[in-house]
């Protein structure tokens, strides 16, 4: 386990570099996933990774942090270390990617859909968008618990300027096959059968055993009157405990089935099909004993 | 000398598995400072069933004698793939005859995790495809069934359940 453990962090960490944070100063609007940067001095640090995705905190002057999604990208070109902006954007500037110091691939940020869907129109390049809709969350999460879902568990997906707006055609991002092992599964499912309590079933009888054979061997040994009245003793105690239990044994095998448990069984459809059965035999046993009386009568 | 013989036979056999349940329950009640070498990767709970478990590196019998263990070739628990974890019926496991649908799990190792139960089944031993790799983050929990059988069970009881939030322990 520690070699797996060893290479799962061996792949982790091939994606990015150990360096990854970065102070970037921005003299105008930039536009980031889910809100606008306004112009200032801000903190771009690398915040937890997997194997095929990254969170990147950014830290604003108020000490305000933004944690956003991003994925390595293999398109992202960077003149050298540092933000990635998207091509001929009018105005606020939008965050594409980044680049940290010694990562093997830049960091290209995932938008809400509907931020996404916009700058593709502008742009006219594909951007990478999550959509909590497509993904199918549950509506019951707080915001906090959205966000920490969205950046761990959401899969990013291209939208495209071919396809933006109504009857958006988005391809599903397939993220790279993450090795969390070097082992081969299993053949059988493990082995969960402990046997602490076969061993002490076992040792349990055993003893019983034991002292049975014990006791016999030594009641063996006894004259035949008293083996007599040890066995008329013995035979006394099991009547004295086993009938009693018996007889409630017996007791208890009455099944009474109680009101609800007949509610429960009797629809009201059969219930007035009882009532009409009865009433018709009312009806039969009143005939007999009319004419039982008139023969008696006579 | 045959009942010499049973009574001593009966008396180790029930030390023997004395001794394990009282292992498993020391092991249980120690801090983490009593087990520095002890390799655990993390702790199990089932909130609603009141179940906290250390989780331990291996399935071996070692491990699952002291608690349960991540089941090898499996991913690793809390990430994106399907983490398989195995456990005694009789010991660490034995309140997962309690569990529904729906009850949520959480793991705590690197990655804190919580998993909701959405599969219950009883499955062949030889039928590993609830262990295979998945395209969403999975926890999938292994014991023997029936749970009231004495010896090798003939089948396990498998839980599966997906990952609903997961956050990095600073």
């Amino acid at each position: 386990m520690p070699i797996q453990l060893f290479f799962c962090l061996l792949l982790a960490s091939s994606a990015f570099a150990a360096d990854d944070s970065q102070n970037v100063s921005f003299d105008k609007p930039v536009q980031i996933p889910e809100t606008v940067l306004q112009p200032g001095k801000y903190s771009i640090r690398l915040e937890d990774r997997l194997a095929d995705r990254a969170i990147v905190r950014i830290t604003g002057p108020d000490h305000a942090d933004h944690y956003l999604l991003t994925v390595p990208s293999k398109t992202l070109k960077a003149a050298g270390a540092g933000l990635i902006f998207f091509p001929d954007s009018a105005g606020t500037a939008a965050l594409n990617g980044w680049e940290c110091n010694g990562c093997k691939r830049p960091l290209e940020f995932v938008y809400p859909k509907d931020e996404a869907v916009k700058l593709t129109a502008e742009m006219g390049k594909p951007v990478l968008a999550y959509d909590p809709s497509y993904d199918k969350l549950p509506d019951n999460l707080s915001p906090a618990d959205r966000k920490v879902v969205t950046l761990w568990l959401l899969a990013p997906k291209t939208v495209s300027p071919q396809g933006k707006g109504e009857g958006l055609t988005a391809a599903k991002y397939s993220a790279p096959r993450t090795v969390a092992s070097t082992e081969p599964l299993p053949k059988t499912m493990p082995k969960t059968a402990s046997l602490a309590f076969l061993e002490l079933l076992a040792g349990f009888l055993s003893f019983v055993a034991g002292t049975v054979a014990f006791l016999w061997r030594k009641v063996s040994a006894l004259p035949k009157v008293w083996k007599m009245a040890g066995l008329t003793m013995i035979g006394g105690m099991v009547a004295g405990f086993a009938l009693p239990m018996a007889s409630s044994y017996q007791t208890t095998q009455v099944y009474v089935p109680s009101t609800a448990q007949i509610a429960a069984q009797v629809s009201p459809a059969k219930a007035d099909l009882e009532v009409e059965r009865l009433k018709a035999r009312n009806r039969r046993l009143e005939a007999l004993l009319a004419a039982l009386r008139e023969k008696n009568a006579e | 000398m045959l009942s010499k013989f049973l009574c001593a036979a009966g008396l180790i056999l029930f030390s023997l598995g004395s001794a394990q349940l009282v292992r498993f329950e020391l092991f249980q009640s120690a801090s983490a400072a009593a087990i520095p070498k002890t390799p655990v990767l993390g702790k199990l709970e089932i909130p609603r069933l009141g179940l906290s478990l250390p989780i331990m590196e291996d399935d071996d019998p070692k491990s699952l004698a002291l608690s349960v263990g991540h089941i090898p070739g499996t991913s690793a628990i809390g990430s994106l793939g399907n983490a398989g974890i195995a456990g005694h019926r009789d010991t660490a496991f034995r309140p997962l005859r309690r569990v529904r649908v729906g009850d949520r799990i959480e793991t705590h190792t690197g990655q804190n995790a919580v998993y909701v139960v959405k599969r219950i089944r009883i499955v062949d031993p030889a039928d590993t495809s609830l262990l295979h790799e998945s395209t969403s983050p999975l926890l999938t929990l292994v014991t023997c069934y029936p749970f009231d059988y004495v010896g090798s069970a003939p089948y396990r009881f498998v839980i599966q359940a997906e990952m609903t939030a997961s956050r990095r322990i600073k």
